[in-house]
């Protein structure tokens, strides 16, 4: 009975259009935001701007030199200020500047323009790099020793017992407990939404009483939250698969290298107790609304639930091992998400994985009781949303 | 001889400090159809509830004594077929996939359901309509489709709550026909209404409910007989006439020339005619028992009134 529930409910979804339009439009909606900015700023290319230098160091040829390639050119001027200021006002150059000792020496230039508005970035760079290497001859200094001198500390954390490729690994585990806490995140969010007015629609359709002459209300819910899972996976394959193909063979990422094998198993341990917590709470919390407008009023309320989560991520990145990481691993509303990181950082011990997963089992079991109990009688109330009072009165009520 | 199919044996509900059922008790039986009466809040649907085992019981027990399974306490479901009254279909869903996914869930196979369901269909006229959206039916066309998903699986035992409200008189007697039908196949049928002339025709016992205790149970026959009291329609020739109306009579209104009495329980009709006064201008006189409807009405509100 229970595949029959999953089943139908799998299928009805499948043909809802809707459903359709959502799996098929948001990998483009991805990938049409994904590239937009950068097609917008293809099409707002910054125009060449040209510069009049009033050159008493020689340098214009050094400049032109560092300018290559960018949209900024600079040509040497010999013409008295009044004339490079008429030339600057009519439009034939964008604005002049004068390069002198006094540049050399105190590092300040004035760039002189019709309207002030920021130096383009590739003039005020190449300026930089000029004053340096002016600086640098001036002090008798070699610019590969400078170079050498000046470059900055590469800090690498390396465990004295781990092996060659930890690094390599390390990076594999960061990207897939990440990719898996997103996908959890997600599975929560658009699986959750659609079994909390999936509850509610079967109300509101009067069916309830219809399938629970048949089935126990456990065994629809179960099969509510059986099927939106699959349909949250079929969503989520999808737009994988369409991912992993551009990544792997448009942007010929190898993909496969990312997969820390041995870090799955426990990931998707968690991402399914993620999910089973949250679908029973909105499932629970579905059966006990009236109609659509109240459920649209108390999802913003109960989808704050897996935020929590969110709370507890700056801290544990900066430190995976700290006390609030251990607190974000063991309190349940934020185990799944922050033990999936925190397994992608190596920093979880084995017996902290495991207290975690024994937190989430026990945890899951009771909030599935919990939800069953209010769907049971739930799903069978008429005209009004029920109250705190009656829901934790029907919690308690064994029969 | 008659074999019991459903025995609700005593079963009480209370809701927090509400008793909604309180020692109800009775039976249908095979190729049966039982009348399930009372006013709205009455514990009707609850004691059905209880009996699809979509609530449990407080108290008491409620029996399937079905064919090949001996006595059970668990619901059979996929032999009994329910028809709540809050009921509906899953709007955007296709009528034949509705069918189909109810009928599997009694454990039907799919095949199966797939040639029931089309049948049925046709049988109401409702054939062309298999692969149209639930959205598209009327009202009477839904409620013919939520009959057959509670019937499609040939059920032993059908409980019907309130079957008929909404539906017009044509197909009030489509509905009353497919029931009938449901108990020459030899079903036990649960038959809950507010519809008391359709009871009155269909049903062969009736089971009458107020405040969760029973109020009424028996064959119609004996229900008439012992609480259907005799209404006197008498037309007089003279508007005046001064009568005065014996023991015999419980109460009495005039209208004119126009007489109605109701006679005392178990004054018969031939003691009523013995004590009217030789002479008594009597131009018409009808003597019947009460309705159904009526004795519903009084039994109803005797029990609000207790």
């Amino acid at each position: 009975m229970l595949w029959n529930v999953v089943r139908w409910e799998v299928m009805r979804h499948l043909r809802n259009k809707q459903f359709i339009i959502g799996l098929l439009i948001t990998p483009v909606l991805f990938a049409v935001f994904g590239a937009l900015p950068s097609v917008i700023q293809r099409l707002d290319r910054p125009r060449t701007a040209a510069y009049l230098v009033v050159d008493e160091l020689q340098a214009v040829p050094w400049l032109q030199t560092a300018l290559d390639g960018s949209p900024v050119t600079v040509e040497a001027a010999s013409a008295p200020r009044p004339d490079l200021e008429a030339a600057v006002l009519a439009g034939d150059a964008d604005g002049f500047f004068v390069l002198d000792r006094r540049f050399v020496e105190t590092g300040v230039l004035e760039v002189f323009v019709e309207k002030p508005r920021p130096v383009p970035n590739a003039l005020e760079g190449a300026l930089n790099g000029l004053l340096q290497s002016l600086r640098m001859q001036e002090q008798q200094l070699d610019p590969q020793i400078v170079q050498y001198v000046s470059s900055r500390a590469a800090v690498i954390s390396s465990g004295i017992n781990a092996p060659e490729d930890q690094s390599e690994r390390l990076l594999a585990g960061l990207i897939m407990s990440g990719v898996l806490a997103f996908l959890l995140f997600w599975l929560i969010i658009s699986s959750g939404s659609m079994l909390l007015q999936s509850a509610v629609q079967e109300k509101r359709d009067r069916m309830a009483e219809v399938v629970l002459s048949s089935i126990g209300a456990d065994t629809l819910m179960t099969g509510k939250i059986i099927g939106h899972f699959l349909l949250g996976l079929i969503q989520i394959g999808f737009w994988l698969l369409i991912g992993l193909s551009v990544l792997r063979f448009a942007a010929d990422i190898p993909v496969g290298d990312f997969i820390a094998w041995p870090l799955l198993p426990p990931l998707l341990l968690f991402t399914l107790l993620g999910y089973l917590f949250y679908a029973a709470v909105f499932v629970g919390v579905g059966a006990t609304l009236e109609d659509i407008q109240s459920a649209s009023n108390t999802q913003g309320l109960v989808f704050m639930l897996p935020m929590v989560s969110f709370l507890f991520i700056p801290p544990v990145t900066s430190n995976p091992d700290g006390f609030i990481a251990k607190v974000g691993t063991f309190f349940p509303p934020s185990s799944p998400l922050i033990t999936m990181i925190r397994i992608g950082m190596e920093a979880a011990a084995a017996w902290e994985a495991a207290v975690a997963a024994v937190i989430m089992l026990v945890s899951t079991w009771l909030v599935v009781k919990a939800a069953s109990r209010l769907f049971r009688t739930g799903m069978l109330m008429y005209g009004k949303n029920a109250t705190w009072k009656e829901m934790w009165r029907w919690i308690r009520y064994p029969g | 001889m008659s074999q019991t199919v459903l025995d609700v044996d005593s079963v009480v509900k209370r809701y927090h400090r509400k008793t909604a059922v309180d020692g109800v008790s009775f039976s249908v039986q095979r190729g049966e159809i039982l009348g399930f009466l009372g006013p709205n809040g009455a514990g009707k649907t609850t004691t059905l509830r209880m009996i699809m085992g979509i609530t449990a019981p407080d108290a008491g027990r409620v029996t399937f004594r079905l064919e090949g399974a001996g006595g059970s306490q668990r619901v059979p479901k996929h032999r009994v077929g329910y028809l709540p009254e809050e009921r509906g279909l899953y709007k955007e869903a296709r009528i034949l996939d509705v069918l189909l996914f109810l009928a599997c869930i009694k454990g039907m196979p799919k095949d199966e359901a797939r040639r029931k369901a089309l049948d049925w269909l046709e049988r109401f006229g409702l054939g062309a309509y298999a692969n149209a959206k639930v959205e598209e039916l009327s009202k009477g066309m839904a409620q013919k489709v939520q009959f057959i998903a509670a019937v499609i699986h040939e059920p032993d035992l059908v409980v019907l709550d309130e079957p008929f409200s909404g539906l017009d008189p044509v197909n009030q007697e489509v509905f009353r026909e497919e029931i009938r039908r449901l108990k020459e196949r030899g079903a036990a049928v649960l038959l809950s209404s507010h519809q008391m002339n359709l009871v009155e025709e269909t049903c062969d016992r009736i089971f009458l409910i107020n405040n969760g205790r029973r109020v009424l149970y028996g064959t119609l026959v004996d229900v008439k007989a012992q609480y259907g009291v005799h209404r006197v329609n008498m037309l007089v020739s003279d508007p005046d006439w001064d009568w005065r109306p014996p023991d015999l009579v419980e109460q009495v209104n005039r209208d004119g020339a126009r007489w109605t009495c109701l006679l005392r329980p178990g004054v018969t009709p031939g003691q009523f005619m013995h004590s009217l006064p030789a002479g008594a201008p009597v131009e018409e006189i009808s003597i019947a028992r009460i309705s159904l409807h009526d004795i519903f009405v009084r039994m109803a509100t005797q029990g609000e009134a207790a």
